[in-house]
Order: structure tokens, then C-alpha cells, then sequence
């Protein structure tokens, strides 16, 4: 399974960053409005256009925990963004000052199978 | 001087049988509880806007499902909803410019917001087009969303501290909204099903709700208002059920202790509909209903 670790720290508010999806056809993507911060799980369908699919989110903030694990199978009829990925999964977060993130995206068909994964600090 | 209501036994013999719809205590508003098989659930405190649950469902089967759940007071409130109609949304908010929103997708979408210290919440969904939101201010609250299948949504406010939130959803288009404000609540929603909806409501401390609906179209709306309050709405399963979420977690519901239903079982249960209101201190009740299209309310106040 190839792994492709991100490290992002972002501290300005008020920006947005994006991961574009990778030339393996997984991504995750994240937008940032003020301390909302949304995470996209994206494929390319060209290389993926079904299968199933794991996102995980682990969320540490001071000492408040959070865990969110979203799961299924994906295909043509999933929404797509601009640029024609699909979107497999969202997750919008609150991070306030020092907030960790990591996040992981696992997908497969058959026997194909890959993950994507990044860390998050404000 | 404390009213009890308990509906169970009745409800229980009269398992299959439609209409059996009571009400009780001083003060009671007809319209503030209401219970209509195929079209909903409401309870509300004082017809005000606030400690209001419900639980709305305009027909059999469909997509038209919302519950709304809005706990405290001004400037001390929190809210819950969740919509399954054609803008399918969830969210969860506070009184104040604070309010997240899920719009509708065909992806699984999850929002959580946590201000405080110590809280904890957990959110998981397996399937398509499910949607759930989380919001806690507050210290060491928890919270837990489970989803499986298509389609479900559910939404959690909690402001306070040590609140307790479980909403377990196994099945296509059940929806659940529970707003918990003060300390110590515990709410805990578990719907098996297609197409149930329900919705609670707790401001005060200690206080217990617990809704179970099995099998499809079910409706529910709670409201506690007080302390030590225990309350159950179980449609279908009997007098005690248990829902395991996505991983393994055990939730479960049961009668409240001090209350006993005789020959309530679980069982297939569609188009119910119950609501319960429980102001003031140390009400019990316990509304058991089984087949279908039964109807129930349950309204308690002590001073």
C-alpha cells in the first residue's frame, strides 16, 4: 500500500489551502474558513471509478477528542468537484489555536487498493 | 405534588389497537404534546420557542422526515436538526452567531465543533448520503453518531457539562436531532429501521431520555425540563432494547428503574407515534407501544 504523508501547518485564518489529487488518483483535500476547516477525500475517476472507500479524521484540540470514521463504495453517481474528482467523503471540523488533525483516506477495487494520508496543526 | 403518568401497561395490552392517546396534569396544553400516527410527534414545554422536540413526518415511507430539537433558554440554548426533505441538511447550534450546516451530498458528510475542555465525540457512518453533525461547548460532554446503510442523518448540541449523547441509526432515511443543555443528561436515540424519526429535548440536570423505534416510520418527541427526569418511547422494542454503532459500541435503552410493564416484547412496530413532556423534578415514564399506528402522550409536571 503506498502511503503519501502531507504535513501542513497553517496558521493564518481566513486562507484556504487545497491538496490537488495526486497522479495516483487519491487526495485529500482541505479548505479553510476562518477555524472551520473542511476535508474532502477525493479519487480521480479516471483511475478509480468505483470501489469502496475509509476516512478517518483523528482530532486532538487541548484535551477535547474527537473521532470521525466514514465509510462505502463510491462510483460515477458520486458528486464531483471542479475539476471532475469525486468526492467520496466530507468532514468539516472547529480547530482552535493548537489543534492537531491527521487524517487518512484508504480506497480499493478488488485487489487494487491505496491510501493518502496528512497531518494537520493550527 | 408529584402527577405520574405511565402509559406502558395500557399502551402494552392495547399492543395493535390505534388512537390510545392520553394526557394528564395541571396545566396541560393539548397542543403542547402532541402524537399523530403518519404525520408526527411534538412536545413543548409552554408552546414557546424554546424546549421544544419534534419529531415530523408527513406521510408513510418518503423522504420528508425532520426533526427539530431546541433545549434552554435565551442566550443559553441548544439546537439540533436535521431535515431528510428535498434541502436535506443537519446542524447543530448555539444560540449566538455559532451555527454549522450539512448540506445535502451523496458522499457520507460529518461537521463536529468543540469549544471546552475534555469533550469527547465520536462520529460513524457506513453507506451513502448520510449525514451528522456534532456541536459541544461545555467540559467533558460526549457524543456518539453511528449510521449505517443510506440516507440517515442525525445532529447532537450539547451545551453544559458531563452530558451524555448516543444517536445509533441502522437502516435507509431515519433521521434524530437531540439538544441537551446543563449537566449530567443523558439523551440516548436508537432507530432500526426505515424512515423513523425522533427528536429530544433536556434542560436541567440528570435527566434521562431514552427513544427505540424498530421497523419503519415511527415517530418520537421528548422534552425534560427539570432534574432527575427518566423518560422512555420505546416503539417496537419492548421494554428494553440494546443497538451496537459501527464499532462494537453497546447502546441501550430500558425502562426507567421504579416503573414495570408486564408482557411488553419487541417486535416489528411502523407508524407510531409518541411524545412525552416531563417538567419539574423526578418524573418517570415510560410509553411501550407495539404494532402499528398506535398514538400516545405522556405529559408530567411537578412544581
Amino acid at each position: 500500500m503506498q502511503m503519501f504523508p502531507i504535513l501542513l501547518s497553517l496558521a493564518l485564518i481566513n486562507t484556504n489551502a487545497s491538496a490537488t489529487p495526486s497522479p495516483e488518483g487519491c487526495a485529500l483535500r482541505i479548505t479553510e474558513a476562518g477555524r472551520m476547516v473542511m476535508l474532502q477525500g477525493v479519487v480521480d475517476p479516471q483511475d478509480w471509478p468505483h470501489g469502496m472507500y475509509e476516512m478517518s479524521i483523528m482530532t486532538q484540540q487541548g484535551s477535547n477528542r474527537s473521532v470521525s470514521r466514514q465509510t462505502g463504495r463510491f462510483d460515477g453517481s458520486n458528486a464531483k468537484t471542479t475539476d471532475g474528482s469525486l468526492v467520496l467523503s466530507t468532514v468539516t471540523m472547529y480547530v482552535s489555536d493548537g489543534g492537531r488533525l491527521a487524517v487518512t483516506l484508504q480506497i480499493e477495487d478488488g485487489d487494487r487498493n491505496q491510501s493518502c494520508s496528512f497531518d494537520y496543526e493550527r | 405534588m408529584k402527577h405520574l403518568l405511565m402509559t406502558s401497561t395500557a399502551l402494552v395490552l392495547t399492543a395493535g389497537m390505534a388512537f390510545a392517546q392520553t394526557s394528564t396534569g395541571p396545566g396541560v396544553n393539548p397542543s403542547d404534546a402532541t402524537a399523530h400516527s403518519n404525520n408526527g410527534a411534538t412536545a413543548n414545554e409552554d408552546g414557546g420557542p424554546f424546549n421544544r422536540a419534534e419529531a415530523l413526518d408527513t406521510g408513510g415511507g418518503g423522504n420528508d422526515e425532520e426533526a427539530r430539537a431546541l433545549a434552554g433558554e435565551f442566550g443559553d440554548a441548544a439546537r439540533a436538526r436535521v431535515n431528510l426533505s428535498a434541502a436535506i441538511t443537519a446542524e447543530g447550534g448555539v444560540t449566538g452567531p455559532i451555527l454549522a450546516t450539512v448540506a445535502q451530498q451523496s458522499a457520507n458528510a460529518n461537521l463536529q465543533f468543540q469549544v471546552g475542555t475534555a469533550n469527547q465525540s465520536v462520529n460513524l457512518q457506513s453507506g451513502v448520503r448520510q449525514e451528522s453533525a456534532t456541536m459541544q461547548f461545555g467540559n467533558r460532554n460526549k457524543a456518539i453518531i453511528s449510521q449505517r446503510t443510506a440516507g440517515n442523518e442525525a445532529a447532537i448540541a450539547q451545551r453544559g457539562d458531563d452530558n451524555d449523547n448516543a444517536i445509533i441509526q441502522n437502516g435507509v432515511d431515519n433521521g434524530a436531532a437531540s439538544a441537551q443543555v446543563g449537566l449530567l443528561n443523558v439523551s440516548t436515540i436508537l432507530q432500526d429501521g426505515n424512515d423513523n424519526i425522533a427528536a429530544h429535548t433536556q434542560y436541567g440536570e440528570r435527566n434521562a431520555a431514552m427513544t427505540f423505534q424498530n421497523n419503519g416510520d415511527n415517530t418520537a418527541a421528548q422534552v425534560q425540563v427539570g432534574n432527575d427526569n427518566k423518560s422512555l418511547i420505546s416503539q417496537g422494542g419492548g421494554d428494553n432494547r440494546t443497538l451496537a454503532a459501527l464499532d462494537g459500541t453497546m447502546r441501550g435503552v430500558s425502562i426507567p428503574m421504579g416503573l414495570t410493564a408486564t408482557g411488553a416484547v419487541a417486535g416489528a412496530a411502523s407508524l407510531n407515534s409518541a411524545a412525552s413532556i416531563q417538567l419539574g423534578n423526578s418524573n418517570l415514564s415510560a410509553i411501550i407501544q407495539q404494532g402499528n399506528s398506535n398514538e400516545a402522550v405522556n405529559y408530567q409536571k411537578t412544581p
